[in-house]
């Protein structure tokens, strides 16, 4: 009768968000479906299929989905401080269901995270995925979330232009509503060109440097500096010359041995030190 | 007869797709899965028989596929209790068979 055989990965997508639903449905945990395949078909990207199921998780909450998920065959891939350095989000994998990003915050977002979230919930609809209704953000906090990912991803302006130039003006007010609640100005302008009316702001050297690029040390200096406070800024100060192990791990495909872990230490140190060396130079140069 | 009605059971997934012009349907139960795969024909029976509220799914079946009902009862009421005995098809209110 039935049988498995390959499945596409949007129908596996598909299948994970609706997994992550029932999951955080039948232990009261409160998650909203972002990006890829729980965006309205209204701002869709056609070329911009995701690969993976996002979701934005009540941050409260997060440990205890991540808790769940791994009772049900998920397995951590990173996890929210390695995953990334904005540490927004955690991976997970499934036999089944393939990949999964729990994000526990948006990266662009400074209103406090539990806060942030609760306004975000407050619009949220059901959208059938995979036959299963699970809860998105409004259409505006989705324009919102596709721009600050296009900042972080470096997506060009065409990317926006269902989600954002082509808005409606009545869905523009509500999107600039949403950025002025969560604090997403900064990121917003990076995203949308104008980030330089933001110059004076702790935010503007992180932004510049995601949306255009920039040396390891410079990001970390930006992520220092936009650090909420100086406890944040510590924390981020002492990580930035630590090893991400998980990455390690995926890069090599298996545990890094304790060797493997201090050398990479030593290769990061020295990168870190070249870059201080050649940004030296530049200025030297044009002094 | 098959004069039951069918439904999606709670907390199965579903994607119903086409795979180079053929019919696909994807089911899982949830939250482990797997993705089990009905192709052709088999997503023919389970998309009419969730989608047939009253009458003999048989016959919906048969007129979708332009064959004889007595032709294929025998087979699809086979197929049909497959799918209810494998968690994917959850039979509500059966008529007596007849």
């Amino acid at each position: 009768m039935t049988h498995q055989a390959p499945v596409p990965l949007r129908v596996r997508v598909l299948m994970a968000h609706a997994a992550v639903q029932h999951l955080a449905d039948a232990h009261g945990l409160d998650v909203l479906h972002i990006k890829g395949e729980a965006i309205d078909p209204a701002l869709a990207t056609p070329d911009r299929r995701g690969t993976d199921a996002d979701v934005l998780v009540r941050p409260s909450q997060a440990q205890a989905l991540l808790a769940v998920l791994q009772r049900h065959q998920w397995s951590m891939q990173t996890t929210f401080r390695t995953g990334s350095p904005f540490e927004h989000a955690a991976t997970l994998t499934h036999p089944q269901w393939g990949y999964a990003d729990v994000h526990r915050l948006f990266p662009g977002i400074t209103a406090p995270a539990e806060a942030a979230f609760d306004r975000l919930w407050a619009g949220s609809t059901r959208r059938e995925l995979a036959g299963l209704p699970c809860a998105v953000p409004a259409l505006s906090a989705q324009v919102l979330i596709l721009v600050l990912n296009a900042a972080r991803s470096g997506w060009g302006p065409h990317d926006l232009e269902a989600a954002w130039w082509h808005a409606p003006p009545e869905v523009v007010a509500e999107v600039q509503a949403l950025v002025r609640d969560l604090g997403a100005e900064v990121a917003f302008a990076a995203a949308t060109g104008d980030l330089e009316r933001y110059r004076g702001r702790r935010e503007y050297d992180l932004w510049r440097v995601t949306t255009q690029g920039g040396g390891r040390l410079e990001e970390w200096r930006a992520r220092i500096k936009a650090a909420p406070d100086a406890r944040s800024a510590v924390r981020l100060a002492v990580r930035s010359v630590a090893v991400n192990r998980d990455h390690l791990t995926i890069r090599l495909g298996r545990e890094p041995t304790g060797r493997e872990v201090v050398a990479e230490g030593f290769s990061r140190f020295s990168r870190a030190v070249r870059e201080v060396l050649s940004s030296r130079r530049r200025v030297g140069h044009s002094s | 007869m098959t004069n039951a009605r069918y439904v999606r059971p709670p907390g199965v997934a579903v994607v119903v797709t086409e795979v180079a012009g053929r019919p696909v349907t994807y089911l899982a139960r949830l939250p482990d899965g797997p993705i089990m795969v009905l192709e052709d024909t088999s997503a023919l029976i389970w998309g009419q028989a969730v989608d047939c509220e009253e009458g003999d799914v048989v016959a919906v079946v048969a007129a979708a596929a332009g064959a004889q009902v007595a032709d294929i009862r025998d087979d699809v009421e086979r197929f049909l209790a497959d799918l209810v005995r494998n968690g994917l098809l959850l039979r509500q209110s059966p008529t007596p068979d007849s």
